[in-house]
């Protein structure tokens, strides 16, 4: 007896000390695989929207909690403004400043760059380890494991947490996981602890990224489920009440939520199964009161009466105007071309494109099959926590399919239905404890052939399954390293003796812009750059990645297409002291401003349709051409001779290769800028930076001027020329 | 706290042989009594002869004062008083002075506070103790070396991409002196070529021109302070301009690493004549500008201590990938060519071994002496303030802080930084104005001490700390707050 104790206890600690050994590889290699970037490039915050996100993580720091809840931040957006504490999400910042603080209290005075920079693959060890504990509460630790390993290194989830994506994803995957963890063990044994906790990592998430109304919609479309299957219970009663008052209350404290769980569209569900809950309760009472027939008449007349009730309010609030309708976004939901026709900057972003089958592959590779097995065993079973799994799964499938960014909540359920189809496998194919089982009886009457035939079968599931195990990790490390892990401020290149060497444009024109220009100067540029130049040049600007004010965005847009003097009255109402313009066409960058320059003109034609064709933008036969063939319109848009000012020079001073599209751009076309003066490009000529001239001093519009200041200098050299030798004297 | 360099003087007397001091010697002496009148300086001395040589070469004015003096007392005189005008003393970066034909330098310092009144004018005053009394109607010569930062200005101003730049020199046409001087010559050099502005009113004081240099003079009897009328000489000059408006220097000592870390941080702004119009880059290429020589700085060259490792350079907006490192010199290309008022500011940093700068004293009394270069930066520059600090391991306590150069202020702080679980590394702050690039080589020393007790302190903290962390852990794990058992 004795012995079988220790002996169990013995079990129990290798068993310990396996796991722990596990989690702790299992967040190196999370850590690690991301971590690409920092050991190619630097350390470095990535792309557009983390860089205000370290804006203000930076302005938070510096100026404490209350101030940032209240800034008012004048430097974007000018003239307007953006009230920025009242119109973000603080999860992120407040996250990071909080590991700042805590760690200088360690004696670890770490820069707060760095703390942003790794913030994401920190996270994603936490990540792991609820997926563990999700999967687990779904089938067991083993699958719990797998699940794990698979979202430490999927590249879906990688895509959006790599160091230096600092953005709100970082930590929303994290949350949502864990919010869901709890949920499902609430759900499980109707524990108010576990649903309280449900409930304020729920307010988390609310505080930290827009989709937490994903939570919002997922629990209530759970427990709708479940009570439509009959599977009410008190247990879920005080789980789902608990929750939902709890985290309505708690995500009310956000400044940019504030009431919008009372009053917007996207959390009625919420509202209705919390009613509908109620009145389940209340029915479940009376049904064990009264006879089943009474039950049934009161049954039938209370939800025929509650659902009309119900359905006729929510239209006559939405129709009021008590409950604010569904946005933009979300019809994009459903009808993909919505965003497309009605609102045109949504439809810009890259990533509110829908998703490319192959993308699907590419991010999840092998799980993606496994996925609908996994699902399929979960149908099999079908317990609560599965019909969650279930719910979850579906939907997502189906808004990962609609937007590329939505791929990344997808990512977690695929792993955790994969881990739960391979954990099922390997239970069945990897028992081989019969063949070392040593007592007779254990052992079935088989022949010796059918033994064999057994083993040899079992060894090829196993052995395939640990290739595709193996196949994964190579694939992911492959995608982590070559698709997901460049800064994309920094462009990797080579030196002509082919020793590594970047690209780093846009920093040098960010950086020359912070060091040599006043400190107020108001810069112009697409919407895309806002955020850099906040961040990198911390210069105002007109417009940023923020896109609240459509309006505002096509003013820019409005002055890039239109003809010089236009632009140039445009920009000068508006306080522009620089242009700033992403031009490819020397190294052939191909994420420069006339390849979006069809996003400004839609946009402005948006909102000034007489004045801005689309149409006029094309040649006559329809083609989008930058060289002799492109329409006078296109030639005469301030984008365009921003981008080529001078680019023939290089060549032959009349006409000039853009690199990028091939074409053969001519100085004739380009013509004179009078507007405008250059004062800065990069070395690359990526980026282009331009001033607005200063209105002359002898009341000349500045068109005049220049031909003055031209026809002066030719007229110079002509007369040089011309004078005749001797002077005739009358 | 502040500390006085004369006890440190006798206890680094060999270490001084052996390193290389370099001699500059512009020590202030302090006592102020107002606003004085010049007046007030005994006429002892006579000119007899003084030739001022302006070099225009740097980025920075060297001034090379050639006097030959008699003593018209009737007693023996040792001390001569040099007159600097304020503008010049404002910028100053070296006042040293040596008698003619020996190489040794002798005593010399400027007043700081005292303000004297000469012609409406305030000035200066230097004083130069001669080595040994000068005899009644005996004569002597001393040489005077000066440099400071002129600012010249560029001339017309701005300047086309490959524009030869031209820059304009004001300075005092005549000596500003307190005694008489009989025969006055002032020559320019350093450019190839020269040319007086205003041409003054006369041909015979025109400057002449000749062989890359320009001789104003000779003049003949000048009063002591007599005029004060500038000359304006413009001058060739097709060289950036470098000006380093702040420099924060940081040297960490850790006795743990064995190692001395430094980090530069660096404000940079280019003197040179600006762009007459915006900067143009497919003029700046198709013209292969980068190459050719002009008011723009293109890269910058430092030079290190030797065998220095593990160097960056970042900036505000992250990373700088374009420097290379040979052997001891740092060569830097900014992200931008940087053209007349053009900013960068950057930060470079790298390590050495301790050992090629720290000294322990021998009597085994835990005390070491860390001697350190003052500077490193890129050649040909002027730094308007530099703000160097040196951290020592936490608990280490400072015995002496000698600097051979005017120390605006000497502090010593605390500041923490990483596992500083109590005061924080000992932090001796300099605070030092107006350095040009020549006192490179020039050395700081630091006498502290460090018991061994401080230095196992720190590991034993951090282990107490992360032992307490751990048992807490432990600790409250072993915490029930269920309501029922």
């Amino acid at each position: 007896m004795a012995t079988s104790c220790t002996q169990k206890h013995l079990i129990r600690w290798i068993q310990l000390l396996l796991k722990c050994t596990i989690f702790l590889s299992l967040t190196a290699a999370a850590v690690s695989s991301r971590l690409f970037s920092v050991i190619r490039f630097e350390s470095i915050i990535h792309e557009f929207d983390p860089w205000f996100n370290f804006r203000a993580t930076k302005y938070l720091v510096n100026n404490g909690f209350y101030k940032f809840l209240n800034w008012f931040d004048d430097r974007t957006w000018y003239p307007l403004g953006r009230v920025t504490g009242g119109t973000l999400y603080p999860g992120l910042m407040a996250t990071s400043a909080a590991v700042w603080h805590g760690l200088r209290k360690i004696g670890l005075p770490i820069d707060i760059r760095n703390v942003c920079v790794l913030f994401a693959p920190a996270f994603s060890g936490v990540t792991a380890w609820a997926t563990y504990h999700l999967t687990s509460e779904i089938k067991d630790s083993g699958a719990g494991l797998l699940a794990a390993a698979f979202i430490a290194i999927a590249p879906g989830y990688i895509s959006r947490s790599v160091a230096g994506s600092y953005d709100n994803e970082a930590i929303a995957i994290t949350l949502l996981m864990v919010t869901f963890m709890f949920w499902i063990k609430a759900m499980k044994t109707g524990s108010i602890m576990h649903s309280t906790f449900a409930a304020l990592f729920y307010f988390y998430m609310v505080s930290a990224w827009g989709g937490y109304v994903f939570i919002t919609n997922l629990i209530p479309l759970h427990v709708f489920i479940l009570i439509l299957m009959g599977r009410y219970s008190t247990r879920l009663y005080s789980a789902y009440s608990t929750w939902y008052a709890i985290g309505t209350l708690a995500s009310m404290q956000i400044p940019f939520v504030g009431f919008l769980p009372i009053r917007s569209n996207d959390h009625m569900a919420a509202l209705g199964v919390f009613g509908l809950m109620q009145v389940v309760a209340l029915g479940s009472y009376v049904k064990s009161q009264v006879s089943w027939q009474k039950f049934q008449t009161v049954m039938v007349v209370s939800l025929v009466f509650l659902l009309a009730l119900g359905i006729s309010a929510l239209f006559a609030l939405t129709y009021f105007g008590f409950i604010a309708p569904w946005t933009g976004r979300f019809y994009s939901l459903w009808d993909t071309n919505y965003a497309k026709i009605h609102i045109p900057i949504i439809a810009s972003v890259s990533e509110h494109q829908p998703t490319a089958w192959p993308a699907f592959f590419f991010d999840t590779q092998f799980l993606i099959w496994l996925f609908p097995a996994g699902v399929f065993l979960l149908f099999l079973d079908l317990k609560d926590e599965h019909v969650f799994v279930i719910a979850y799964s579906v939907l997502c499938s189906y808004f990962a399919g609609v937007m590329v960014r939505l791929m990344l909540t997808l990512t977690p359920i695929i792993c955790v239905c994969a881990a739960v189809a391979i954990s099922k496998l390997f239970d069945v194919y990897a028992d081989f404890s019969y063949f070392f089982s040593s007592s007779s009886a254990e052992k079935p009457n088989l022949s010796k052939r059918d033994r064999i035939m057994t083993l040899v079968t079992k060894l090829t599931v196993c052995g395939s399954f640990l290739a595709y195990l193996v196949l994964f990790v190579h694939h992911c490390t492959w995608v982590t390293s070559n698709a997901y892990s460049s800064p994309s401020v920094v462009l990797p290149s080579r030196n002509p003796d082919g020793s590594p060497a970047l690209i780093d444009d846009f920093r040098e024109a960010y950086y020359w812009l912070r060091m040599n220009t006043a400190e107020d100067a108001k810069v112009a540029s697409w919407w895309d750059y806002g955020y850099q130049i906040g961040g990198m040049a911390d210069r105002t600007t007109l417009v940023d990645n923020n896109t609240w004010n459509n309006t505002h965005i096509a003013i820019v847009g409005k002055a890039m297409s239109s003809p010089q003097e236009k632009a140039y009255d445009i920009l000068k109402a508006h306080d522009v002291d620089y242009v700033l313009v992403i031009f490819g066409g020397l190294i052939g960058f191909s994420g420069d401003d006339i390849n979006k320059f069809l996003w400004m003109v839609r946009i402005s034609e948006g909102i000034w349709p007489d004045e801005i064709k689309e149409r006029d933008y094309f040649t006559p036969s329809g083609e989008y051409r930058m060289d002799a063939q492109a329409s006078q319109t296109m030639k005469d848009s301030l984008l365009y001779k921003l981008s080529y000012h001078r680019f023939p020079t290089l060549f032959n001073g009349v006409e000039g290769i853009d690199r990028l599209r091939g074409q053969n751009i001519r100085q004739v076309d380009i013509g004179n800028l009078d507007y405008f003066e250059e004062v800065f490009t990069s070395e690359n000529w990526i980026v282009r930076l331009y001033k607005l001239k200063e209105l002359d001093a002898m009341g000349r519009d500045l068109h005049t001027k220049g031909e003055f200041d031209r026809g002066s200098s030719r007229g110079i050299k002509k007369r040089v020329a011309k004078k005749p030798l001797l002077d005739v004297r009358v | 706290m502040y500390y006085k360099c004369s006890s440190l003087l006798k206890t680094v007397g060999e270490m001084l042989s052996a390193t290389r001091l370099a001699a500059i010697f512009l020590l202030f002496l302090n006592f102020v009594v107002g606003d004085l009148d010049a007046g007030i300086i005994p006429k002892l001395w006579e000119n007899l002869e003084l030739h001022r040589t302006i070099d225009v070469s740097r980025s920075y004015t060297q001034e090379l004062v050639d006097i030959r003096i008699k003593n018209i007392h009737d007693e023996p005189v040792r001390q001569y008083y040099f007159v600097l005008p304020e503008e010049v003393f404002d910028a100053i970066s070296l006042f040293s002075s040596t008698l003619k034909g020996v190489d040794a330098y002798i005593e010399s310092a400027i007043m700081p506070e005292q303000n004297f009144v000469a012609n409406g004018r305030t000035i200066k005053v230097g004083v130069i103790g001669l080595p040994s009394p000068i005899e009644p109607g005996h004569e002597t010569s001393i040489l005077l070396n000066l440099v400071y930062n002129s600012r010249y200005q560029p001339y017309p101003g701005h300047v086309d991409l490959g524009e030869e730049q031209k820059l304009l020199l004001r300075t005092n046409r005549f000596p500003i002196s307190a005694y008489n001087t009989q025969k006055y010559t002032l020559e320019f050099q350093g450019s190839s070529s020269f040319e007086e502005l205003q041409s003054f009113n006369g041909e015979e004081h025109a400057g002449m021109v000749a062989n890359g240099k320009m001789v104003v003079g000779p003049f003949d009897s000048i009063m002591p302070y007599e005029d004060f009328s500038p000359i304006e000489v413009v001058f060739e000059h097709n060289t950036p301009l470098p000006r380093v408006s702040h420099l924060k220097r940081d040297i960490w000592v850790s006795h743990w690493a064995s190692s001395l870390q430094f980090e530069e941080y660096y404000e940079l702004i280019n003197d040179a004549a600006s762009l007459k119009s915006g900067f143009s880059r497919a003029d700046y290429m198709k013209g292969q500008h980068a190459l050719k020589k002009g008011g723009h700085l293109t890269a910058l060259e430092m030079i290190l201590p030797d065998s220095s490792e593990a160097h960056y350079c970042t900036d505000l907006v992250g990373a700088v990938s374009t420097f290379k490192v040979l052997k001891d010199h740092f060569f830097l290309k900014p992200r931008y060519p940087l053209f007349g008022n053009w900013k960068y500011n950057f930060t470079v940093g790298w390590t050495n071994q301790l050992s090629q700068f720290l000294h322990s004293q021998e009597d085994g009394s835990d005390t070491y002496i860390l001697s350190f270069p003052i500077l490193n930066g890129p050649a040909d520059t002027v730094y308007d303030s530099v703000s160097l600090s040196i951290y020592l391991p936490e608990g280490a306590e400072v015995l002496d802080v000698w600097c051979p150069l005017p120390v605006q202020k000497t502090e010593v702080t605390t500041e923490k930084s990483y596992f500083d679980l109590n005061q924080g590394h000992t932090k001796v702050n300099i605070e030092l104005k107006n350095l040009i690039d020549r006192i490179a080589g020039s050395e700081a020393f630091v006498r502290y001490k460090v018991t061994s007790t401080t230095f196992y302190k720190k590991p034993f903290s951090i282990a107490v700390s992360v032992f307490t962390a751990l048992m807490a852990y432990f600790f409250l794990k072993h915490i029930s707050l269920m309501i029922d058992s």
